[in-house]
């Protein structure tokens, strides 16, 4: 190819730029051919140099789209104040990175205050919304990552994000909602006071905090962050956590469902009617627990529980059980595969338990009085309550 | 190589060329072609878009012999800039040497 053929290919294919480009990407390649030249380089060298001429114009269409969407902005991020009449029937909310922290509105309006503590680096890559739909408020902060340039831009705003902290929404609502629902990915929650009638949240990394909320129904599910629930009341409770920390303490439900794959969970001061506890590799450690109907599993991890129970079941593979029984239990089934077995029954009148401890001990105390058992069924008081208390490997031991 | 990422690097490139005085065209796109096997032709666009984000200011310079230069000069912004990006690259590149070794 020659240098007129090169140039001519190049004003064809800068046609469809501004002229102001054009010329100026013409003239840049002049100026280029001229230099090579003066270097003593043949036109045929410079050509291979300057390269396929396809790949500049890309270059100058990425540039072209960057600028339309800066254009374009939805509206740039910054702290804000919006206040919304009531009534509305549910409220979702949507953060990415950034927190939401939740209270319970003094005026009975919805108000919704964005705090972004960024510079323009990050604001101008944030994007924060609130809409209606029929009776339904959406608000939420949302990354813009169509803005985002690139790895190192990425490098840049998680680092500037770590250093000012992250963008807030805080959100006052009135009681009376028909449903609240929030959602983050690496922003924590914390939710005040808060009553609704379901109450629905998740977040990935983030951790959720609520302290005094009350709910017909409330569900929240977390990957790998940590959960802390103060003073809940409400008719459904289900938590859920990959990898995350589960703490209840205060509790009042009808029924109840906590569950972690390998996080630890503490429960301290509940009632429930209904109660389902389990983890795979975590410890479970109750306190104080009221319940008709208790279940407890973990597969590798230690249960430790101090409960008021009707009925109650505790499961465990490689950890240790350890259940006192308080109150007039009717009926109470312990089971460990590798672990030992620690049972206490207080208030109940008597037991009739059935025990198996295959490769290890089992010893039950009554009234004071220790016996070494083999397996079998053994009666003692009234017989009120119904026990049954194997492990295939670990020791057995039951008091009352 | 992720595109993204390559024209972050070109950017940091010619921008910390310039800190050492100004240069025109050919000169920056020859020593990065030195070193780099890039289509000379890209870095074009790369200097207009630096010069758009007021990182990069032109002046022409006459010539004896040929059309005149346009030399390119790094701003206070481009410099504030470049020793940002710098710091964020080296960062970058330790981090991945270390987790290269293991």
């Amino acid at each position: 190819m020659t240098k007129a053929e090169y140039m001519e290919q190049l004003q064809k294919k800068l046609d469809r730029f501004g002229r102001e480009l054009k010329e100026e990407i013409m003239e840049d390649y002049r100026q280029h051919f001229a230099e090579g030249q003066k270097q003593g380089k043949s036109d045929e060298e410079i050509i291979r140099e300057l390269g396929n001429i396809e790949e500049m114009i890309r270059e100058l269409d990425e540039a072209d789209k960057e600028n339309a969407r800066e254009g374009n902005d939805p509206g740039q991020a910054e702290s804000g104040f919006h206040q919304y009449a009531w009534p509305y029937r549910a409220v979702e909310l949507e953060c990415d990175a950034a927190d939401i922290e939740l209270e319970r509105s003094a005026d009975g309006q919805v108000s919704i205050w964005y705090e972004i503590p960024g510079s323009d680096t990050i604001n101008r890559r944030l994007v924060f919304y609130q809409r209606e739909e029929g009776d339904v408020l959406y608000a939420g902060i949302k990354e813009n990552k169509q803005k985002t340039k690139g790895i190192l831009e990425s490098i840049r705003i998680n680092k500037e994000w770590f250093r000012l902290g992250n963008p807030v929404l805080k959100v006052k609502l009135p009681e009376g909602l028909e449903r609240l629902s929030f959602s983050t990915s690496s922003g924590d929650v914390c939710a005040q006071g808060i009553s609704v009638d379901t109450f629905l949240g998740n977040t990935a990394s983030g951790d959720v905090t609520m302290k005094e909320a009350s709910a017909k129904q409330i569900q929240l599910k977390v990957a790998s962050g940590d959960l802390e629930l103060t003073g809940i009341r409400a008719v459904g409770l289900k938590v859920n956590s990959a990898s995350g920390h589960i703490e209840i303490e205060d509790a009042k439900t009808e029924t109840a469902q906590v569950s972690t794959a390998s996080g630890d969970i503490e429960i301290e001061d509940a009632k429930a009617q209904t109660a389902q506890i389990s983890t795979a590799s975590g410890d479970v450690d109750l306190k104080g627990i009221s319940a008709d109907d208790l279940s407890v599993e973990s597969a590798s991890g230690d249960i430790a529980a101090c409960a008021e129970v009707k009925k109650c079941h505790c499961g465990a593979v490689r950890g240790d059980i350890d259940l006192k029984a308080t109150g007039p239990a009717e009926q109470i089934s312990v089971n460990a595969v590798r672990g030992d077995i620690y049972l206490t029954l207080e208030g109940a009148g008597g037991m009739k338990a059935e025990v198996a401890a295959h490769y290890g001990t089992a010893h039950i105390s009554w009234a004071g009085e220790c016996k070494k058992v083999s397996a079998g069924t053994y009666t003692f008081g009234d017989g009120s309550c119904r026990v049954e208390a194997s492990t295939r490997s670990g020791n057995l031991e039951i008091s009352g | 190589m992720n595109t993204q990422f390559k024209k972050g690097a070109l950017e940091l490139c010619v921008l910390s060329q310039l800190t050492h005085g100004d240069k025109y065209g050919y000169e920056l796109t020859e020593r990065i072609l030195d070193l780099m096997s890039i289509a000379s032709g890209t870095l074009y666009p790369i200097l207009r878009k630096l010069k758009e984000e007021d990182y990069v200011t032109t002046y022409l310079v006459e010539s004896e012999s040929g059309p005149a230069r346009k030399y390119y000069r790094l701003t206070d912004k481009g410099r504030q800039y470049q020793a940002e990006v710098r710091k964020e690259w080296d960062e970058f590149v330790d981090a991945v040497n270390q987790l290269i070794k293991g």
